[in-house]
């Protein structure tokens, strides 16, 4: 099931903007985007056309970096239905594309509590966020499973919280038609490109991922292996063991090396 | 409906559990900008699912996030205006 589709033939009518002229909120790319009256049902007060013409900065707590949360599921091609808390990377690609755009924010701080999802729409993310040029910190929280593996690597240094778990085990072999030959051959193609890709983003090599994602005995109803804290540290795939007071030095660190 | 691309530790059933009646967003203005929203129970209410913007910028608004609720008050119709 997706979204996409013609909108054009039987829709519905379309409510029509609330008394707001179709340029607002007004937004210039190179800008920090100003943050119009959390309201969607009251007219434009004065205070609010000052902060669209811009005349008069309203106090406003304002920081260099950028958090963005990972939860749920990594929502891809399908849409999963209302009991899964879920990350849409539809809309994190073009929030990465405008932190990397706008010159007030200087570093991006990525906080994960994710039990995995679309492996497409999680390396689409891991790339996005490896191909930033500014300086980013991720910290694995709760839980980072499954394609959160590659996402919390993907950042130029990676925190697990000392309780936090990582599964590593092998792309599901669940669903349909696994008895064709080219099925199996897709999955390990697809797997191939997450090992691929943490080996390239991390410190653990292709021998050792591929040894705990197959491990036997470790998981009760898969095979695998579940890291905790330091264990993920130990065999490389996350740089330090550390909580927010770490996370935001080293990113600030880093952000300083960069000015 | 399961798909080889979701990999969880969540089991596939759980996780697509439903997946079979879910509405289909429609495509609403707000704020000069378009999305796909759900339309909910109380007329006017949507659930915001999906900005369709070019700009970047747009995309950090905390009130254009998915899930917001916005609503639209009611038209008054031509002969209720006073």
């Amino acid at each position: 099931m997706t979204y996409s589709r013609d909108f054009a033939a039987n829709e519905p009518p379309r409510p029509d903007m609330p008394g707001k002229s179709p340029e607002a909120p007004p937004m210039a790319p190179a800008e920090t985007p100003e943050i119009p009256k959390q309201s969607s049902k009251s007219e434009d007060t004065p205070i609010e056309s000052i902060e669209h013409m811009g005349q008069m900065k309203t106090p406003q707590a304002e920081s260099n970096i950028h958090v963005m949360t990972i939860v749920g599921q990594i929502e891809g091609h399908m849409v999963l239905p209302p009991q899964n808390k879920t990350t849409k990377y539809e809309h994190i690609l073009p929030q990465l594309v405008a932190i990397e755009q706008n010159p007030k924010i200087e570093g991006l701080l990525l906080v994960l509590n994710t039990v995995g999802g679309d492996v497409e729409a999680g390396l689409a993310i891991s790339e996005m966020l490896a191909s930033m040029s500014k300086p980013t910190v991720s910290m694995v929280l709760g839980g980072g499973h499954s394609i959160g593996g590659p996402i919390a690597v993907s950042a130029d240094y990676s925190f697990i919280a000392e309780t936090a778990t990582m599964t590593i085990h092998p792309i599901r072999l669940t669903g349909l038609v696994i008895g064709v030959p080219q099925t199996y051959e897709y999955l390990d193609k697809m797997q191939e490109r997450v090992v691929r890709f943490v080996v390239a983003h991390s410190r653990i090599t292709a021998e050792k991922f591929r040894e705990l994602m197959f491990r036997t005995g470790d998981l009760a109803r898969d095979i695998g292996t579940v890291l905790v804290g330091r264990e993920a540290v130990n065999v490389g795939f996350i740089d330090e063991v550390g909580g927010i007071g770490q996370a935001l030095h080293k990113l600030d660190q880093m952000i300083k090396e960069r000015r | 409906m399961t798909s080889l691309l979701h990999w969880s530790i969540i089991p596939e059933d759980v996780v697509f559990q439903g997946s079979d009646n879910l509405r289909r967003p429609t495509e609403i203005a707000y704020r000069g900008q378009r999305f796909l929203a759900d339309a909910l129970d109380s007329p006017g209410e949507f659930r915001l699912v999906q900005l369709l913007s070019t700009d970047p910028a747009t995309f950090l608004l905390p009130e254009f996030q998915p899930g917001t609720v916005v609503s639209f008050p009611a038209v008054p119709k031509q002969a209720d205006a006073q």
